[in-house]
Formats: C-alpha cells, structure tokens, sequence
C-alpha cells in the first residue's frame, strides 16, 4: 500500500518514473501504463534558481468503472516571455496504457500558437519483484520489495540514464537518493492519509541545486 | 687599534646581521634571525609534517636580493610568490609553469620561485606574466624528500624591476592545478583541499627612501609587516542576452564586468546537461558578442557566465522556438 502512495518528486529525483512501483500519475508523460490510481498532484520549482525560469506540474489519475484514467499538465515559464504547457490524457487497463498528448507553445513574435500532437503507448509488469516498463519514451526495470524499490530507467536513444533508490523507512516518512544524468539527488517525502508534502534536491556541481515541492492529496 | 677595530666591526655584524648582507649560496643557513622575515607555527600543515614550511628569510645588498625557506616537503611542490610592482597574476591556476590553485586578492604576484619535490633543477624562477619566462638566478637546495630542506636562491634586483617593497607568501602545494597544503604568512584559505584565495603577503620596504638603492644598515624584520587583503574578485556588473526568447540569430550577449577577468558563458540543456561553450576563456571587463544560433535546436537552454577569477556564477535561460 505504502508503495502507491510514494512522491510525484521521485521522477525527478533520480527516480525515474517508468517502473513506478509507484504507480505515479505524472507517468501518463512516461509510462501510461505505470498511471496512479488516485491522487492528486501539484509540483512547483525553478531550474537550478534561475530568474523567470518556473515549471509547473499538475497531475490526477481517478477509476471511472473500472478504469484507470490520468490527466496530467506540465507548465513552463520562461524570461516573461515564452510559454509552454503540455497537457495529457492516459488510460491505462491492465499491464498496458495508451495516452494523447499536446504541447502549446507561445512565444513573443509568435504569429500563432504552436500545437503539436504526439502518443504513448507502454507496457508495465512486474514478476516475482522485478518490475519491466517499456513505453516510447521510456525503458526500464527495476525491482521492488515492501521497503524500497531500486531502478533503472534510459529513454529509447540512451541519452538520458536515471538510477535510484528508494527507502520506505515507515508509513509516514520515505525517500529516494539517485542519479540523473550522472547528477546526485536526493527526495524526502512526508505522507498522512490524505496528504503527501514532497522536498526534492536536485544537484548539479555547474548550474547549481534545484529544490523542488510538491503536494499531493490522495482522493 | 686598527685590527680591533676590523674586529669588533665584524663581531658586531655578526651579532646584528643588518643589510647589506650577502648570503653564500651554498645550501648552508647562512641568514641570520633578524633575516626571518615569517616563521610559521609548527606542525599546521594540512598534508602533515612530511610537508610543512618552517621560516621564510629575506634579505639584499646592494644588487641582490636573496631568499632563502626552511622547509620539509614529499613529493610536492615549494612555492614562494614575490609581488614587486604593480600588475602581476591573481589566478596562479592558468600559469603555464607551475599551475596550482591558488588565487590572490591584494597583492598579485609578479615573480615565481618554485621547486618540485625538493629538487630545484625541476624549478626555478619565473617572471609571471599570460606566459611566464624564466629569470637569472643563483639557487640551491640542500636535503632530500621527507627531511628538512634548506632553499637559498639570489635574484638581482635589476631583474625584479628594483622594487621598493616585496610582498611574499610561500606555499606547499600538490602537482599541477592542484590546491595547497601549508601557507606562511597563515592564511585561512589554505585548507589542504579545494581553490585557496591568499590575501595575505608579508611586506618588505626594501628602499625605504625611494632613492632607488636598496636601504642598508637595517634588519629585514624591522621593515616587515604582515598585510591582510579585503577579498574582492572582478563581479558582475549586467549581463544580458537580447532577445533571450528567439528564432533567429544572431543573438546578442552583453556582458560587463567591475575589472578584467577570464570569462567563460557555458550552455547547458534544459536538463542541465552541458553542451559546449558559447565564449571560452576570454580576457576582458567588456564584451557584446554575436552569437549564431542557427546550429542550435528548438528549445530552452541555460546560459553560464562565470569567470575563473571568481567562484561566482550568473545564470540565464534561452529560448529557441
């Protein structure tokens, strides 16, 4: 149980997301068959502290008959100037998960709004504690117990490559330590039975640290 | 009368060893205590006692300037920087000779006496400088890695651009770009890991009167004192990118900073991903430089400035759409 209720953060802490023995809702973006069940979410945080630099998330998933559905926005801000949200729907029955996406962009000389389109489809599994999640814009396995789960996620063209850890020490306190992109970071979540708050510490040895909150309220 | 006289002139300056004093460069101490112009405290190296620097002499006659550093060392480096004038380094880490990382505030070294693991042949003296070229000395050093060394050299003062003050500081350090582990005059940067920012320097008055001769009949640590230096680094003064949000170059990038340093804007992913650098490693307090975005994808970038004089760093998003 304690595993579904874990952070929106931990993608973001070097988490990754894909395996989500989480079952987080922002995975609509990465895995729409790793969606949560229901909860909701709100992230905030500025990259690496810098001036009019924000991003934005918000993210639910809810069962309508049976069905897991997820809805998630992510939003950013950038030099007062430009903005971009992506904003996505997933459904996800059984080990699989399709989703819809679209970006919006605006940007100052823009004559028209930019849209584009894109999908996801995944597949997510997990056997005698080893977890697979394959989706178009992620790969990864894992393996989880009732205290943790260990991961490791790439995206398809191995650019990006996301390892870590994370530690149920009960049902109030857990947290996850990993690497993204080679960059240690760290996350301490806080839970309740209604309420998830979330600190995450991105570090970066050139740009700096990020510190990202997050709010969660299970529904 | 005539031979007491030599005599007791000599017993005098034996006893009071004042300017003019020639030293024998010959590995033996031959300075005297009043020569001592810093003696560092026992036992404070960060790299043990295997590296540590024991006293710093200094004395002239009147066309030498002689230097001479007791000191235990292993496999590392003996630095003694000398500031004779003004202009000089503030960042010893780009030197082509003998880089450490070790940075100056105040005073800023003009001149480099340097040696590796005991062994002067491997060292010398350097005048400083965007390229270092080397300077006419007599030195020796007696003793061997592990042990207690002694290093004399003699500089003619021609060649140091007859100073009236010399502001010193000596280091251990490791190899190449590497920190450093003991310090005299004490400077509490010198940690034994990471970038040291030396801002103090003992000062010698070496020609008091400015008549242009070096000052005689009197004792190096009577005109000795120790400067502490505010630290203060070239800072940024405006920096900005015009337009920061664009479609098409070029782009302008305006940076200005409060003196001359080494400046380098770095650009990194969204993600924070390091990419390459837009302007590497550039002298100057002003630059407006066109960048050409073409090559670059649609996107939100982040832009470094930073400049190797200072740990400080200013950051900037770009976007490309």
């Amino acid at each position: 149980m304690l595993l579904l209720i874990l952070s929106s953060t931990a993608y973001l802490t070097g988490m990754g997301g894909a395996i989500s023995p989480l079952e987080r809702p922002e995975n609509i973006f990465i895995n729409p068959a790793s969606i949560g069940k229901k909860i909701v979410h709100i992230t905030f945080y500025r990259p690496f502290n810098i001036d009019d630099f924000y991003k934005g998330d918000l993210y639910s998933s809810f069962i309508l008959k049976g069905v897991n559905f997820g809805v998630g926005l992510k939003a950013t801000r950038v030099n007062r100037g430009y903005t971009r949200v992506i904003s996505a729907i997933g459904i996800k029955y059984g080990i699989f998960g399709v989703s819809l996406s679209q970006k919006y962009e605006s940007a100052p000389g823009s004559k028209s709004f930019l849209l584009n389109y894109d999908w996801n489809a995944g597949i997510r599994f997990s056997l005698r504690g080893f977890a697979f999640a394959l989706s178009r814009k992620r790969l990864g396995f894992g393996f989880i117990t009732s205290a943790g789960s260990l991961s490791f996620e790439t995206t398809p063209d191995f650019k990006s490559l996301y390892a870590g850890v994370e530690f149920i020490v009960n049902r109030v306190i857990s947290g996850s330590a990993g690497w993204m992109n080679g960059r240690p970071a760290i996350g301490l979540y806080l839970h309740n039975p209604r309420f998830d708050i979330e600190m995450g510490f991105l570090t970066n040895s050139e740009l700096g640290e990020t510190t990202i909150v997050s709010v969660g309220w299970r529904l | 009368m005539r031979k007491f006289l030599v005599l007791s002139s000599l017993f005098t300056l034996l006893l009071y060893p004042e300017t003019f004093h020639s030293i024998q460069i010959d590995g033996e101490n031959d300075f005297s205590p009043d020569e001592a112009v810093v003696i560092d405290d026992a036992n404070d190296s960060y790299w043990s006692s295997q590296n540590e620097l024991d006293t710093l002499f200094l004395t002239w006659n009147a066309e030498t300037l002689f230097i001479g550093c007791s000191y235990t060392l292993n496999n590392n480096a003996l630095l003694i920087f000398l500031d004779t004038e003004t202009g000089g380094i503030d960042n010893a880490n780009g030197l082509d000779w003998y880089p450490r990382d070790v940075r100056f505030s105040g005073a800023k070294p003009d001149f480099l006496v340097a040696l590796w693991n005991c062994d002067l042949s491997l060292g010398g003296v350097r005048k400083l400088g965007e390229n270092t070229s080397p300077v006419s000395y007599r030195g020796i050093n007696s003793g061997s890695p592990g042990e207690k060394n002694f290093l004399e050299v003699a500089i003619p003062f021609e060649l140091l651009g007859n100073p009236q003050k010399i502001s010193l500081t000596a280091l251990i350090c490791g190899g190449d770009y590497a920190g450093a582990g003991d310090v005299m005059p004490d400077d509490p940067s010198v940690r034994g890991s990471g970038n040291a920012i030396i801002n103090i320097f003992r000062e010698i008055t070496i020609d008091g009167d400015g008549d242009g001769v070096p000052d005689s009949l009197i004792a190096p640590v009577d005109v000795s004192k120790t400067e502490e230096y505010k630290v203060s680094f070239p800072e940024f003064k405006s920096v900005f990118i015009n337009p920061s949000i664009a479609q098409t170059g070029p782009v302008a990038i305006h940076v200005e900073l409060t003196d001359t340093a080494t400046l380098t804007v770095a650009l990194f992913t969204e993600e924070g991903r390091f990419l390459k650098n837009v302007i590497e490693g550039v002298r100057t307090d002003f630059i407006e430089y066109s960048w050409d975005i073409h090559d670059l994808d649609k996107g939100i970038y982040i832009l470094k400035f930073y400049t190797s004089e200072n740990r400080g760093m200013l950051k900037k998003a770009f976007v490309r759409y």
